[in-house]
C-alpha cells in the first residue's frame, strides 16, 4: 500500500518540479498581466502567455509527440499554415487605398526593412564572437526580421529557418508591436525638426474600386514572380483583400475577418507559447534575442524617417516625414503614432491616412524581405 | 563566419526589396493612368 501511495506520487507534476519551470510560470503570467492590465496586443500575449504556464507544467507530455499542443504547433506551425490564414484575415481587413493613392509611399516601408539588417549583422556579431551561442546565418536572418515588427511573417521565416529560436522571436515582435507607442516618438523627435513635424500634406485623391481590384492582382505577380519563397504570405494577405474589394463576397471576407482570424489566433498563440519551454527559453539567446529585436526595431524607424526626409530633397510637395516611421509593419499603430507625434507639432495636422500607406507598405516590404532571407539563406 | 554570404544577403536582400517595391510603384501609377484613360 506504501509501495502504491509512493508511486503515485512519484508520477505527480510536484516531484518534477523545477526552479526554471516557477521562472517560466512568472514569466507566463507576466504576459498574461501584461495582456489583461496593460492591454499590450491581448489577442496574443493572452494565449502565448497561458500557453507558457501550462508548458511548463512538468509529465504533461503537452510538447511530447503526439501531445495536444505539440499537434496544433506541428500542423498550424511546422506547416506553415497559421501564419498565411492570419495574412489571409489581414487582407481582408486592410484598406490598400492611402497607399494606392501614394504610391511613392511604398518606399518608405521598403525603407523601414533596415532594421532587420542591422539586426541581421548584429547577430551574426555575436555568433562570431561567441560561437557556442550559435547564432549564424539562418539564426541571423530570423532574429532580423523581428525589426519588420511582424508576428506572422516572423512567426513564418523563423519555422522555415531556425525553428529552435520560434518562442523568443516570436514573443519579440509582438513585444515590441504593442511598445510601438513607447519606443518609437523619441527617435520621431531626434531625427525631425519641428518643422518638419508640421508639414502639411495635401488630401489623398479618391481611389476607385477598380485601382483597388487590380491592385491585389498586380502585387501578388509582381512579388511572387520576384521573390517565390513569399508567395505564401503575400498571396493570401492578396486574396484576403481581392475578397474585400470585389465586394461580392461579403460572407467570405465577414468569415476571414472574423470568425478565421479569430480561430487561426488562438491557434499561434497557443502553440507559440508552447514552445517556451524553461529549456529553450531560459538561455542567453533569449536575452540576446531581445536585445537585438529592439535594435532592429529601433533602426527600421529610423530608416523609414530618414528615407522622407532624403525625398523632400527631390520633391516639390514636400512629405512629413513622421509618415516614415510608420513602415515598420505594427498596423494601425504605427500610423496612430505618427499622427499623435505630428498633433503635438500642428494640432490643426491630420497625418494617420497619410500614415496608414507606408504603414501598410511595411508589411509588405517585410514579407518581400523575408522571402529573400528565405531564398537566400535556406540550405 | 561567413560574411562573404551575409553581406551578399545584405547587398541583395535589402536592394531587392527596394527593387521590387519600385516596381509596384511603377506598376500602380501605370494602372492608375490606364484606367483614368479608359473612364
Amino acid at each position: 500500500m506504501i509501495e502504491f501511495l509512493s508511486t503515485m506520487v512519484w508520477k505527480t507534476g510536484f516531484m518534477s518540479l523545477e526552479v526554471k519551470h516557477l521562472i517560466m510560470w512568472l514569466i507566463g503570467f507576466l504576459f498574461i498581466y501584461l495582456a489583461i492590465k496593460k492591454d499590450y496586443e491581448p489577442l496574443l500575449l493572452l494565449p502565448i502567455g497561458f500557453a507558457v504556464f501550462v508548458v511548463n507544467l512538468p509529465l504533461t507530455g503537452l510538447m511530447e509527440e503526439g501531445g495536444l499542443l505539440q499537434i496544433f504547433y506541428h500542423f498550424g506551425l511546422e506547416w506553415e499554415v497559421i501564419p498565411p490564414l492570419i495574412f489571409l484575415g489581414l487582407g481582408a481587413m486592410t484598406d490598400f487605398g492611402p497607399l494606392i493613392a501614394n504610391p511613392k509611399t511604398l518606399l518608405l516601408g521598403a525603407a523601414a526593412q533596415f532594421g532587420v539588417y542591422v539586426a541581421f549583422f548584429g547577430a551574426l556579431v555575436i555568433g562570431y564572437l561567441f560561437p557556442n551561442i550559435g547564432f549564424g546565418i539562418r539564426e541571423a536572418c530570423s532574429i532580423g526580421i523581428i525589426g519588420g515588427a511582424d508576428g506572422p511573417t516572423t512567426i513564418y521565416t523563423t519555422v522555415k529557418l531556425a525553428p529552435q529560436l520560434l518562442g523568443a522571436t516570436a514573443v519579440a515582435a509582438y513585444s515590441y508591436m504593442s511598445l510601438v507607442p513607447i519606443i518609437q516618438p523619441p527617435i520621431m523627435k531626434l531625427l525631425t525638426t519641428e518643422k518638419e513635424r508640421k508639414i502639411h500634406m495635401r488630401q489623398l485623391r479618391p481611389v476607385s474600386q477598380v485601382e483597388k481590384i487590380l491592385f491585389p492582382l498586380a502585387a501578388t505577380l509582381i512579388i511572387c514572380l520576384i521573390v517565390p519563397p513569399a508567395a505564401p504570405l503575400m498571396a493570401m494577405f492578396m486574396i484576403g483583400n481581392l475578397f474585400r474589394e470585389s465586394r461580392v463576397v461579403k460572407r467570405l471576407t465577414g468569415a476571414a475577418q472574423n470568425e478565421l482570424m479569430n480561430i487561426v489566433t488562438i491557434f499561434l498563440g497557443i502553440s507559440v507559447g508552447a514552445t517556451m519551454s524553461a529549456d529553450k527559453f531560459l538561455r542567453l539567446e533569449a536575452l540576446l534575442i531581445f536585445a537585438l529585436g529592439l535594435v532592429a526595431f529601433i533602426f527600421s524607424t529610423a530608416g523609414g524617417l530618414v528615407l522622407a526626409k532624403l525625398m523632400n530633397l527631390f520633391l516639390k510637395e514636400k512629405i512629413n516625414p513622421l509618415i516614415g516611421s510608420a513602415g515598420v509593419s505594427a498596423v494601425p499603430m504605427a500610423a496612430r503614432v505618427a499622427q499623435k507625434v505630428g498633433a503635438e507639432a500642428d494640432p490643426k495636422n491630420f497625418l494617420l491616412m497619410h500614415a496608414m500607406g507606408p504603414n501598410i507598405a511595411g508589411v509588405i516590404g517585410t514579407v518581400v524581405a523575408a522571402g529573400f532571407f528565405i531564398s537566400m539563406a535556406a540550405r | 563566419m561567413p560574411w562573404e554570404q551575409a553581406l551578399r544577403i545584405f547587398v541583395f536582400g535589402f536592394s531587392g526589396v527596394f527593387l521590387t517595391l519600385a516596381i509596384l510603384v511603377i506598376a500602380i501609377l501605370t494602372l492608375g493612368k490606364v484606367i483614368r484613360l479608359f473612364n
